[in-house]
């Protein structure tokens, strides 16, 4: 038989409840854990028709182990969301073309919103393995719905927590943290914003790039076909040749510098 | 070592074995290739080609559907000159056969894609008159009898390779569509594409896709395609290329047995990249499980009641 390299069929060794809709879980996928890298996705088969797209949120190559983090929204999620240890998941990946870390950044800007906080985990143990300064916000609806803070302000430079509701570092939006944190650590040659959120939070971290002259990597979800490029299902407008077109989140994505997203199109 | 013979005949093109790869699941077969050898497949399929680029339907273009899918991706594609320049050149040194899937608005547009593609060294052209996500040609003309025997007859008289004709199955007698294709000199015929359909998001009311329709395809067609194949079976002379939510090898055999010369899988491919060698690698001992020793004598061998 013809070996199989993008499919995994893992063991899921850890199941971590962090609230009544959010599961982190640890899979056991050697092969996934050494192909990937941070802003890539893994498709996890369901009951549903079409696998699930997944960032991953936490590679240990050592221990060839993969984590992603899940919030419950619909069918496939509320599955995934009663996995036990030992469950048995296929796991097809990785996929995408995540983010870029480049020789020449020297402090690096990390902005979640949502479920788009956990891929943001994998790509902080990458940014602080290469030496660069991370300077992490997150945003939440309220500090009850805020998750992993303890994970996030340990592996970054400086961290905040921002909630438009109630008490937090910064009462407002991951925008607001994000301004909060540039008012601390300015710029230098090799200064970038990474972030990754639902699609107001990514407009409005653009228009904020755009106020400041600073580059963006921005993370995007679609709904996939494949996840592999061979569909289309999964568009996501851009400016290509100063023409608007059509990328593939899952190839071309889902990370885009900003300056090629058809802002406006979306 | 098996002995079951696998190699199958779709008119004068011979492959190495029954499955190819359907249009619009495999782009132009080069993202496929880091998951296996294409040289493992009977043939491979291009993504539907037109005249000029096209960008395809906003999104959303896919919704699910129980049993499969529905997608509006509108054709999106870069354009037949691009496709010759920088997508067929690859595709045509797998070792396997390849199939160009065309797309046009009007019988002008598939004369000129057909003639585009002389001597680029493709196996086959297969005439898209079927595709239910664009505003012109395609399934508008893939509904008229008389249309797809001009197109198809147009197209035969320019192409210096086989033309199969891909067929709509939203259409009432599919068979007189065969037909059509037959009487304009269409070398084979496949048959189905995607079933018209539609989902609503209740909360707003709207459309789940973009497009408001889209095509249904995966194992819920199945048996309508099953159907829709044995009935063009009875109905014309020429080969049969059946698909239509084909999961397993076991849905091959049964689509050959209702009468495809070959097959093409096309959903089952985006849930598992590896679906198409798992077929392959299955079917010798399924035909072996059924007294067969080769796939092309049990074309068309149902034994209706
Ligand atoms: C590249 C990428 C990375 C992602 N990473 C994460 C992550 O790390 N953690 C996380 O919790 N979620 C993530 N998502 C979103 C996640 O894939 C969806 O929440 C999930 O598919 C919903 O499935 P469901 O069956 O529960 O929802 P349902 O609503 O029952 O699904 C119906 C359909 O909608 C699609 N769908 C619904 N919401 C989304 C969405 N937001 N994005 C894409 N498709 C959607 C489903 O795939 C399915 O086709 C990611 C999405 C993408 C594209
Ligand atoms: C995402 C997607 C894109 C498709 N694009 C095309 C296309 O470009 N041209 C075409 O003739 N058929 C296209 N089809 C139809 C398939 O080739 C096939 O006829 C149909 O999906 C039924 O087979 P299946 O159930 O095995 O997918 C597309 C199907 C899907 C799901
Ligand atoms: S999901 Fe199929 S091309 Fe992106």
């Amino acid at each position: 038989m013809m070996e199989r390299k993008y499919r995994h069929d893992a063991t899921i060794t850890k199941v971590d409840h962090l609230d009544e809709d959010n599961v982190f879980l640890t899979l056991n996928a050697p092969e996934l854990s050494e192909l990937s890298k941070p802003g890539q996705f893994v498709e996890l088969e369901t009951s549903q028709f079409l696998n699930r797209p997944f960032g991953v949120a936490i590679c240990d190559k050592k221990a060839g182990t993969v984590g992603i983090g899940v919030r419950k929204v619909g069918k496939g999620t509320k599955e995934i969301f009663e996995y036990k240890a030992g469950d048995k998941a296929t796991l097809f990946g990785p996929f995408g073309y995540g983010f870029s870390i480049s020789e020449k950044t020297s402090r690096a800007y990390v902005i979640g919103g949502g479920t788009g906080i956990y891929p943001l985990l994998f790509l902080l143990q990458e940014l602080k393995r290469a030496g660069i300064k991370t300077y992490t916000g997150c945003g939440f609806q309220s500090l009850t719905h805020a998750l992993m803070i303890d994970d996030f302000s340990h592996i970054s430079d400086d961290y905040l927590t921002a909630c438009e509701i109630g008490e937090a570092d910064v009462s407002g939006t991951a925008v607001d943290a994000l301004a909060e944190l540039y008012e601390r650590h300015g710029q230098s040659d090799g200064t970038i914003v990474y972030a990754c959120g639902p699609i107001p939070m990514l407009k409005a971290v653009n228009a904020w790039c755009e106020e400041n002259g600073i580059d963006a990597e921005c993370s995007f979800e679609a709904r996939m076909g494949c996840g592999f490029g061979v569909c289309r299902g999964c568009a996501i407008p851009v400016i290509r040749d100063g023409q608007p077109t059509y990328d593939r989140c899952c190839v071309e994505g889902p990370v885009f510098r900003r300056g090629v997203v058809d802002w406006e199109g979306l | 070592m098996s002995t079951i013979d696998l190699s199958c005949r779709v008119g004068d093109l011979t492959c190495k074995n029954p499955l190819i790869a359907a249009s619009g699941t495999f782009g132009f077969g080069r993202e496929m290739s880091r998951f296996f050898d294409l040289g493992v497949l009977g043939g491979v399929v291009s993504k539907g080609v037109t005249v000029k680029e096209r960008r395809g339907n906003p999104p959303h273009r896919i919704a699910e559907a129980p049993g499969g899918m529905l997608n509006a991706v509108g054709l999106q594609n870069p354009g037949i000159e691009k496709v010759i320049k920088e997508d067929l050149p690859w595709l045509i040194k797998q070792d396997t056969k390849v199939i160009v899937n065309a797309a046009g608005d009007d019988l002008g547009d598939y004369v000129k894609l057909a003639e585009a593609l002389n001597g680029v060294g493709i196996d086959a052209i297969e005439l898209n008159l079927s595709c239910p996500n664009v505003k012109t040609g395609c399934m508008a003309i893939g509904s008229e009898p008389a249309l797809i025997e001009e197109v198809t007859r147009a197209c035969k008289e320019i192409a210096d390779v086989p033309i199969w004709v891909k067929l709509t199955p939203n259409v009432t007698h599919i068979g007189d569509m065969a037909k059509a294709a037959e009487a304009g000199g269409a070398d084979a015929v496949s048959l189905i594409n995607t079933l018209l359909g539609m989902r609503i998001d209740i909360r707003t009311k709207r459309p789940v896709i973009r497009n408001n329709t889209g095509g249904y395809s995966g194992p819920g067609v199945f048996p309508v395609a099953l159907r829709m194949v044995h009935e063009c079976f009875k109905a014309v002379n020429i080969p049969i290329v059946g698909l239509g939510g084909i999961m397993s090898a076991e849905d091959v055999v049964e689509m050959m047995l209702a009468g495809a010369s070959a097959v093409q899988v096309g959903t089952a491919t985006l849930l598992d990249p590896y679906t198409m060698p798992t077929m392959i690698e299955a079917l010798p001992s399924v035909l072996e499980s059924i007294g067969a020793t080769s796939v092309s004598e049990i074309v068309g061998q149902m034994r209706p009641w």
